[in-house]
């Protein structure tokens, strides 16, 4: 064998070993199984430009489960239409459809379109267009995939000499609901100061929650205030889907007092 | 128009990307459209214009189809549009890179559009706002936002900082322009320390040097570390001869007057202007009347003057007690502060920039090329970095102020090593990682801060926590570290091909993951888990925990109504394990009431000696033993497999650690 094909497979194997050993720390996850084709494209790509990057996606499949789907279709995307030889093209498609399989991800076909296109073509300059086309036919036409987990986030919560008061994180199309759990015991007088932006119309864009009453807010500030009993949900959900040129977002802050 | 294409292609495609990148943040509807989705296609432009007719790298073309790619994909998780929107910045480094050695103020060009974005991106911190406060006094020429000074940790007095004033006067020219002048003398000096490295070294290492960390951590801020590495490479510069001998000479003082933390750098400038003087008889007895006379100013202050001519954190006979009790009472602590300095996820070298790890190997070949400059650079940083740890003992990171500042003045030594190594393929994959962090710092600000509180804001934006910190783990994992990083130099040093760098980064991340907790660190609790209860000390700053001898991580306080924790996945049979303490209280875990009693610690006796008055441990949360609980789960404390875990009478609970251990 070559020294270089020795020091690609060695880089594969050692990937190999590094998927079979974060197994045995984190627990088998099926949804881990891609990153077995991103190992066997670093293998592939090692001596080429796209090496910086489909080392950092399988360092950080590696670490952050949280980011897999993300990393390994960047790695694929980018292998399929940035490599030299076709064999790295077509793992690259292989990685993009690998990832698919295992994570049922919405708006996904001009992924695999383009995946598969740039597998085939030889030109190279058709094919660095194909990423940017393929976005932009997206936007256009089908709208951007969506987030992989769609769980609502639960805000962080602090009682002070009878005061409470809520962290809440962004809301937006990456993550679309969030809520406010009651302290478990007392009577509380709950406001939320809910601040909904950047869309350019005045439709509806946010659902604020409570048991069986619901607030439909539109863009703008708003300030309300409820009375919450332990196991009472606040719950904040961002009502728009995306939509291009518009960076919808719901910003909010809430505390309460013990009544 | 052909000739048009051909004489302007460069600027056209990189003003291109830059519209590119405007364009499709909005196209997508990624967050922070404002400021990033403005300001980082600003400075792709503004590098467009600096590029001139220079060909562009062959990673512009990879680095922008990641980009469009992830940003088509940015909603599939609510963190990636953080790194989407740091892969042009990656670019715009490696494109800075390129550029340095480019003739007609290469460096300078290659520098400005990353430190535009870093300038911009970098709140003001503590630190330059007592600078700038000293400076105002100095100059009396701003009256507006540094007109009021204002007590501060370490502070002598609220009018009398702890920093001395030098640095403050020469900033002061700034801020005659108004406060916004405040970060403009400092950037003039980091820009002539980069001037000054490349002059060591070559324009790209020194460029490398100023956009990777620690270099980064400050650049143009107003803080010091540049300063101080641009005279040390000042000093390694200057001819031979003695009245070169006189400025180096002066240089030291600088330094020293500078911030008291560089005596260790301006020793050993002079101990290397020394070592390096041919053998002589008597060579070795000046420096020893230069220790002894020095000792015996800091006794004559201290006895005789009462301690009017240096305060305490400049270096009175106390100091030199606790130099010689970290020293020679405590070694394995202070030892262990040092591998911590190197291997910390929040404050480390090596973690914040891998790229050291390639340039120590690279000091080997620097040593055998020429030695004398080998010793001008090695003696001082190394005597910089030592001074630091035994002096600074357990707050040797400085934080929370900018990560990575405690470094700068090494950064002469280390860029001389990478100058060696620059070349190699294992040397890029690891200055891959570096420009990663750079370019997350650029775009999510708060990674340029840590809290010494276990949890490294970079780490956090891929949603990892770790065992792995100098508040929470065990020494011998730092023996382990050290190995991987030794083997990473090794491979570095001798190895041709990729292989041997990928399995030393695999087994480094296989020991990352081997680190998860186990359990549960109070102060890592999810929101889910967690209702009311707050953490203490009620302010992250870490330096309120600087002096904590118990443990310095930050505690669950269980104390009034409403505040509970919700253990999930237990189950009737299991133990669960709490590791708190209170003065006495009563904690309520399910329906179980328990009683939480802990003892005050004592001071340990290597403490007892170091002061002027004596120290009595005062009756704080922090000072009180924590006590490992450990209570079986009746079927009657479970709902819904989590129980509830609440504060039920007397003074307030703080918990450490929990821990679920399931019944067999």
């Amino acid at each position: 064998m070559k020294s270089n094909n020795v020091s690609r497979a060695s880089v594969i194997l050692t990937g190999y070993n590094a998927w079979v050993l974060m197994i045995l720390f984190q627990g088998f996850s099926v949804k881990s199984i891609p990153l077995i084709f991103v190992f066997t494209l670093l293998g592939f790509v090692i001596d080429t430009q796209i090496f910086s990057v489909v080392f950092c996606c399988s360092l950080v499949g590696l670490i952050a489960p949280a980011f897999l789907p993300w990393v390994i279709l960047i790695a694929g995307l980018l292998s399929s239409v940035a490599g030299d030889t076709k064999k790295i093209r077509i793992m690259g498609f292989l990685t993009v459809t690998s990832i698919l399989w295992f994570f049922p991800i919405s708006a996904s076909i001009p992924l695999v379109l383009v995946a598969s296109l740039a597998a085939l073509f030889n030109n190279k300059y058709l094919r660095y267009s194909l990423v940017p086309a393929g976005f932009i036919i997206s936007v256009l036409l089908i709208g951007l995939p969506g987030p992989v987990d769609v769980q609502p986030v639960i805000a962080g919560s602090t009682i002070t000499d009878g005061i409470l008061s809520y962290s809440i994180p962004q809301v937006n199309t990456s993550r679309r609901e969030v809520l406010l759990a009651a302290p478990h015991e007392g009577l509380w007088a709950v406001w939320i100061a809910i601040e909904a932006g950047g869309v350019r119309d005045s439709i509806p864009m946010a659902a604020i929650r409570l048991g069986d009453d619901m607030l439909i807010l539109p863009a703008g500030v708003d300030t309300l205030s409820f009375t919450m009993i332990p196991g009472d949900t606040l719950a904040v959900t961002l009502m728009r889907d995306f939509r291009r040129f518009n960076h919808s977002v719901i910003h909010a802050t809430a505390g309460g007092e013990r009544l | 128009m052909k000739k048009l294409l051909h004489n302007h292609l460069q600027f056209l495609l990189m003003a291109g990307f830059a519209g590119w990148i405007f364009i499709s943040w909005r196209l997508a509807g990624m967050p922070d459209p404002g400021f990033s989705g403005r300001f980082i296609p600003v400075a792709w432009f503004f590098a467009a214009l600096l590029n001139g007719s220079k060909k562009l790298s062959k990673s512009f073309i990879p680095m922008v189809i990641s980009y469009s790619a992830g940003v088509w994909l940015w909603m599939l998780n609510p963190s990636v549009w953080v790194i989407v929107a740091a892969i042009p910045v990656a670019g715009l480094i490696v494109w800075s890179f390129s550029i340095a050695d480019k003739s007609g103020f290469g460096i300078f060009r290659a520098i400005l559009p990353v430190l535009f974005l870093s300038l911009i991106t970098a709140e003001v911190n503590g630190d330059e706002v007592r600078f700038a406060e000293q400076a105002a006094v100095i100059s009396r020429v701003s009256n507006s936002r540094f007109s009021v000074t204002h007590f501060r940790p370490g502070d002598i007095s609220s009018t009398q900082g702890h920093h001395t004033p030098v640095f403050p006067f020469l900033i002061s020219p700034g801020l005659h322009i108004g406060d916004t002048g405040l970060r403009i003398i400092p950037v003039i000096v980091s820009l002539l320390a980069i001037f000054a490295l490349a002059k060591l070294t070559n324009p790209k290492i020194a460029v490398a040097a100023a956009l990777l960390y620690p270099g980064f951590a400050i650049l143009g801020l107003a803080m010091t570390g540049w300063m101080a590495a641009g005279l040390f490479t000042l000093a390694v510069l200057l001819p031979e001869g003695k009245k070169w001998l006189t400025v180096r000479f002066l240089i030291a003082l600088l330094l020293v007057a500078l911030k008291i933390r560089y005596i260790g750098l301006a020793a050993g400038i002079l101990l290397a202007e020394y070592a390096c003087i041919p053998k002589s008889k008597n060579k070795w007895i000046v420096p020893i009347i230069g220790i002894f006379s020095t000792a015996l100013v800091l006794v004559v202050d201290r006895y005789l003057l009462n301690g009017m001519l240096f305060w305490s954190r400049y270096g009175n006979i106390e100091a030199v007690n606790l130099i010689w009790t970290n020293t020679f009472h405590r070694p394995i602590e202070t030892l262990t502060h040092a591998g911590w300095s190197l291997f910390d996820p929040e404050a480390g070298l090596f973690f914040r920039a891998p790229w050291v790890l390639a340039s120590i190997p690279g000091l080997f070949l620097y040593h055998k090329k020429s030695p004398i400059r080998f010793k001008k650079l090695f003696i001082p940083a190394f005597l910089y970095w030592a001074f630091l740890i035994v002096w600074s003992g357990s707050s040797w990171h400085g934080l929370p102020a900018p990560v990575g500042r405690m470094f700068v003045p090494m950064l002469p030594l280390f860029a001389s090593g990478l100058l060696m190594v620059w070349n190699k393929k294992e040397t890029r994959i690891l200055i891959v990682l570096s420009i990663a962090v750079s370019a997350l710092v650029v775009v999510w600000p708060v990674c340029r801060y840590n809290f010494a509180d276990g949890t490294d804001t970079l780490l956090s934006i891929f949603g990892i926590t770790t065992g792995f910190s100098m508040v929470r783990s065990y020494s011998y994992q730092l023996l382990i570290a050290g190995f991987l990083a030794l083997s990473t130099m090794l491979v570095i040093g001798k190895s041709q091909k990729y292989s041997g760098m990928m399995f030393v980064l695999i087994l480094s991340i296989v020991f990352f993951l081997s680190l998860s907790p186990s359990g549960y660190e109070a102060e890592d609790l999810t929101p889910d888990m967690v209702q009311g209860a707050r953490l203490y000390p009620y302010s992250s700053d870490p330096v309120e925990r600087f002096f904590w001898f118990n443990s310095r991580e930050r505690m669950l306080e269980l104390a009034e109504a409403g505040q509970s924790v919700l253990m999930p996945n237990v189950e009737a049979g299991d133990t669960l394990v709490l590791q708190m303490s209170s003065k006495e209280a009563e904690l309520l875990v399910g329906n179980q009431l328990i009683q939480v009693a802990s003892e005050l610690i004592e001071l340990p006796s290597v403490y007892r000696d170091i002061g002027r008055s004596v120290r009595v441990l005062p009756d704080r949360p922090e000072n009180r033993l924590m006590m490992e609980y450990s209570i079986l789960v009746d079927s009657t404390d479970v709902s819904n497999q989590s129980i509830r875990i609440t504060h039920n009478s007397g003074s307030p609970v703080y918990i450490d650690r929990i821990r679920c251990l399931d019944s067999l």
